[in-house]
């Protein structure tokens, strides 16, 4: 962040006016100001795309009365929900109930702090920043362990025990898989990491080596779980809990429950693809989009290049964000034991065996070797793409269906 | 990088004796792990023959005429190389007893003899290190292990409160001692023992050393049992199984006098008259409490737990007795060696024979629990008299020529009223250590089956170890306190 | 280090692990030592051991209180469960002794001099350093703590697994 801002001052004349700090702090706030209106539009958005593909993979049609193609549904659902009644039970533990929400907020803006949205804009790009990201994740934890149990209510209690268990269990193999790519990239700075892949996808942690590619899969997975997504949304799973956690919870404080989870599914996205999928590294494209439009000022340039990698890095990240909303309306939830039992019998000794393993690699095989096994995987995960096309083209072909390319129609 | 190498090589080869340990351990879990059918006899033979190496590999160092340079964080040297000996002989001696017991028990779980070993690991981190972290780290090792196997009878109520009981109580002696170690580290800014008696000044030494050596002793007498802090041993003791008790009360207190002797004496805290104050009121305490609360206990076990508890007392006192008008004299840390190890014998000896004693699937140690064994188990009941009188400190047995160096140490260095008290405590404990033995041989038992049944052969070996060395020691105690000269601080 | 900042945090610290002794609720109990927690790890910061004042939210307050937070749920006391006998000599005498500690404490910190520590040097409290210290000084500090968690694994499923035989 200091450079970008470093250049905006140096440019402009009436900041050089005032003392650093001041200006420092004014970007900063600007910047905090953009991510918060950014969650709040992604949640509504994200609401309303997961409704929208929940439509579609369900035959139905889905929101599409409020605004064009029910676009404005989200905000409309935010109106009515700021005029309910803020309600709070008698029996509630007043205190924790007033508290859980602000716990959960904290934590999940605590988390875009750390995130780098491309090559300069990030809040703080921490020293530990992947470290960072997880230690304030528990924050959430906390918050909705405290709503659950401030309700006084059985489904909330019991939403929000399974939601302490689960956490903290999924949190294992993901700090593991996280621990593995540190190992590799040699940083635990998140721009580091990103710093350490490339824009092609050879270049990618996915693909570097088979391990990294085996460890997608538990991270994935544990991140899933960390966000209470489905297939391991036990916490609120409505068909037994009503609506978990935050079942008493009504008017503004819901909404807190509301966006905290949309923003997860952002972070869930985010993680792996600073993780594994090369960031914002977008290699030579801000060069040939500056050459493009012909922007010669240092300024100019730098903000084109860092829109580039932004749009490169949504791409990526909203592409997984896609994944895991179709996830949700195409498996089924796991149960409770099942849930544990992924978590410790599967995705935990898969993650040692990567970590030990990858360090023996590390030591052993040869950076050409490496090279040339990335670019076999990256050859095999295009072959993948390709047999997946050809699966979809195959069953549009057998059911005679229609491919519709427009998402509204 | 170079540097670092030879480092590591240093490590491993100077602690050899730590490393066959840990080796030892993990093999025992993996085997536990990996062996086909449910058979804990290979592991505990394993265990076994683990403990017997560190023991010739500690004899071969102790052999060798130049230890390897001293490593910061690993001391090797003959106070280490003793104690070390002494640790791996209670665990030996633990593991024999526990394969007794659990035979008769019905209950072999292999962890038990790895967690034995870690806790041996632990101990000699404890007091083999130079560096107060990591004689933290290896007081909790011992301890953690410990915790879990005085719990370790699970479906035994006793055992489960005393699990409970000695981890609350554990912990909190952890944490004191803990911020005593964290004191010394904001006055002097190192935990490198040689470099705090460097630093402390050697007369009138400042406020915050003073209170962190307080918060230390406080620490170690919690884990000696010495009173004030003894009111969890009974209780523990009690609930813990047999050869974990006897292991509780020797290899824990071995430890922390090795430990103690390298910080106290090594940085010459001990010659502040506060603490040598502190030190004779702790010892007079326990003394008296621990002896006269002996006496009214109605269970073997938690009369062995007030006995050791005044056992602790005389150690300490042994480490008082070193001082001639309040300076330590070098090398007379010796009498305290020598007095742990007959205590090591007899206590382990008396806990063989308590392990093996069961009824209606449990353990039965309380004194109606003995009447009659003298008819039925004539050799065994004699035994046990044998380690009684043993504590009691008859001459022929190693008891005597332990209570003898100390208490001639204490004379020659002018303690005299405490040696008095030494004396006329001895003389009370013989009330209430015969009280077994006159049980055993002039009660009529009230009918039913006698409490020992069967003698499996592990626990005989044991029990036949003790007794002999305890008779040995007692009558040529001399070879061993040269040994003891030599490796004294 | 800005006294200010350590002042206000130690503040929080202790005060947070007082209240916590004195709830009576234990989950308001462990909520505060959730805060005191927070407030530790703000001290790391000022110390800049940023790295250890992540792993103190991590573990602390991510991990272990999560698990507390669950035991006490689990245990779900009523309010009749949480009322103990009162035993007013146990209560007077825990406050003559811990009053008399702290004013020993207070007494014998007074009295020390003030001690000058060396700068932090460049990189300081960066994982980096960390790193290279835990594996090269103190390596065998990190290789027993290895022991030391594996006894605390093997204790766990020792005391937690059922039994064959019932």
């Amino acid at each position: 962040m200091q450079p970008f801002i470093d250049q905006i001052i140096s440019e402009c004349e009436i900041l050089q006016g005032l003392p650093l700090w001041f200006s420092y702090l004014i970007f900063q706030l600007i910047f905090c100001g953009i991510i918060f209106v950014f969650v709040a539009v992604f949640a509504m958005l994200a609401g309303y795309a997961e409704r929208r593909v929940a439509g579609r993979i369900q035959s139905r049609i889905g929101p599409n009365r409020v605004g064009p193609q029910g676009i404005l549904q989200s905000l409309a659902d935010g109106i009515k929900v700021f005029l309910k009644e803020d309600i709070i039970p008698t029996h509630a533990d007043h205190i924790l109930f007033r508290l859980a929400p602000y716990f959960i907020f904290i934590g999940m803006f605590l988390s875009f702090v750390a995130i780098p949205f491309s090559s300069q804009w990030v809040i703080a790009d921490l020293d530990i920043g992947i470290f960072y990201l997880l230690a304030v994740e528990s924050l959430v934890v906390i918050g909705i362990v405290m709503s659950g149990w401030a309700s006084n209510n059985k489904w909330s209690l019991l939403g929000g025990m399974r939601s302490a268990a689960q956490i903290v269990s999924y949190e294992v193999p993901v700090a593991l898989t996280i621990l593995l790519v540190v190992m590799y990239s040699g940083t635990m700075s998140i721009q580091g990491i990103i710093m350490a892949q490339g824009a092609a996808p050879w270049n990618w942690n996915i693909f570097q080596t088979p391990f990294l590619f085996v460890a997608f899969f538990p991270l994935f997975m544990g991140s899933l779980a960390e966000g209470n997504r489905m297939p391991f949304d036990m916490p609120e799973a409505e068909s037994e809990l009503v609506s978990g956690y935050n079942t008493e919870y009504s008017g503004f404080r819901f909404v807190i429950f509301f966006f905290a989870e949309f923003s997860n599914l952002y972070l869930i996205g985010a993680l792996a693809t600073v993780l594994f999928f090369g960031g914002w590294q977008a290699g030579p494209l801000p060069d040939f989009v500056n050459g493009l439009l012909g922007i010669e000022t240092p300024l100019s340039a730098a903000i084109v290049k860092n829109l580039v990698e932004l749009c490169v890095f949504m791409f990526k990240s909203l592409c997984l964000v896609f994944i895991v909303i179709q996830l949700r309306w195409t498996l089924p939830r796991v149960r409770v034991d099942q849930l544990m039992n992924i978590c410790w019998k599967y995705l935990v000794p898969v993650a040692f065996f990567n970590l030990v393993v990858m360090g023996i690699w590390m030591v052993v095989v040869p950076e050409y070797v490496t090279d040339i096994v990335a670019l076999c995987m990256t050859a095999c995960g295009v072959l993948l793409l390709g047999y997946f096309f050809y699966r979809v083209a195959w069953q549009l072909k057998n059911t005679k269906a229609r491919l519709r390319f427009n998402p509204l129609s | 990088m170079e540097t670092n190498i030879q480092n590591l090589l240093n490590i491993l080869v100077g602690g050899i004796t730590i490393w066959i340990l840990c080796a030892g351990a993990l093999l025992c879990l993996l085997i536990d792990a990996l062996w086909p059918r449910k058979m804990s006899v290979p592991v505990y033979t394993i265990g076994i023959l683990t403990l017997i190496v560190t023991l010739c590999s500690a004899w071969y160092q102790w052999l060798q005429p130049d230890l390897p340079a001293a490593q910061d964080l690993l001391v090797i040297d003959l106070h280490t190389l003793f104690f070390i000996t002494l640790v791996v002989l209670v665990g030996i001696l633990t593991i024999l007893n526990a394969l007794g017991y659990m035979q008769l028990h019905n209950d072999l779980t292999a962890e038990f003899c790895s967690l034995i070993i870690f806790s041996i690991i632990g101990m000699v981190f404890f007091f083999s290190s130079d560096h107060l972290l990591i004689n933290f780290i290896g007081l909790e090792t011992m301890s953690l292990s410990i915790y879990v196997l005085v719990g370790s009878h699970k479906k035994n109520f006793k055992s489960n409160e005393a699990a409970i009981k000695y981890f609350i109580i554990g912990g909190v002696a952890s944490a004191i001692f803990l911020y005593g170690v964290a004191m010394f580290y904001g006055a002097y800014g190192t935990l490198k023992i040689s470099e705090l008696a460097m630093a402390l000044p050697t007369q009138g030494l400042d406020y915050l050393p003073k209170t962190a050596v307080a918060f230390i002793l406080t620490g170690i007498f919690f884990k000696l049992a010495v009173v004030p802090f003894h009111f969890w041993a009974p209780d523990v003791y009690e609930g813990a199984p047999s050869p974990v008790t006897g292991f509780m009360a020797t290899g824990v207190k071995i430890a922390s006098f090795g430990f103690a002797i390298r910080i106290f004496i090594g940085i010459n805290v001990l010659d502040m008259p506060q603490i040598q104050n502190l030190l004779v009121v702790v010892v007079v305490a326990t003394f008296i409490v621990g002896n006269l609360l002996a006496i009214v206990q109605d269970d073997v076990k938690r009369m062995l737990a007030y006995s050791s508890v005044s056992h602790a007392g005389f150690v300490l006192f042994g480490m008082l007795a070193g001082f001639r008008e309040g300076r330590y004299e070098p090398f007379s840390s010796h009498t305290v060696m020598f007095y742990l190890l007959g205590y090591l014998l007899m206590t382990l000896g008396a806990f063989a024979i308590l392990s093996l004693m069961i009824r209606k699937r449990s353990e039965a140690t309380h004194y109606t629990d003995l009447e009659g064994l003298g008819h039925s188990k004539p050799l065994l009941a004699g035994l046990f008299t044998l380690f009684m009188f043993s504590m009691v400190g008859m001459p022929g047995t190693v008891g005597f020529a332990a209570k003898y160096s100390v208490i001639s140490l204490a004379v020659q260095n002018g303690h005299i009223g405490l040696a008095i008290l030494a004396v006329v405590m001895s003389i009370v404990s013989a009330f209430y250590y015969l009280r077994p033995s006159v049980t055993m041989f002039f009660k009529k038992g009230a009918g039913g089956c006698p409490v020992i049944q069967e003698i499996p052969f592990t626990s005989s070996a044991s029990i036949t170890f003790c007794a002999f060395t305890v008779i040995y020691l007692g009558l040529n105690p001399d070879a061993f306190i040269k040994l003891a000269k030599i490796a004294a601080f | 280090m800005n006294p200010y900042f350590f002042y206000a945090f130690a503040t929080i610290t202790v005060l947070m692990v007082v209240l916590m002794i004195l709830q009576k609720n234990p989950i308001t109990g462990a909520m505060c030592l959730i805060v005191s927690f927070f407030s530790l790890a703000g001290l790391y910061v000022l110390l800049e051991a940023h790295f250890i004042a992540v792993l103190q939210i991590l573990v602390y307050a991510g991990a272990i209180m999560v698990l507390f937070i669950f035991v006490i749920m689990f245990l779900n006391l009523k309010k009749e469960d949480l009322k103990t006998g009162r035993r007013p000599f146990y209560q007077f005498a825990a406050l003559i002794a811990s009053g008399a500690l702290v004013t020993f404490l207070v007494v014998q910190y007074t009295k020390i001099p003030p001690v000058s520590f060396p700068e932090s040097v460049a990189g300081f409290g960066t994982v980096e350093a960390i790193g290279s210290l835990m594996f090269s000084k103190y390596v065998i500090a990190f290789e027993v703590i290895g022991l030391l968690l594996l006894v605390g694994i093997i204790g766990a499923v020792l005391l937690g697994k059922k039994e064959n035989h019932d």
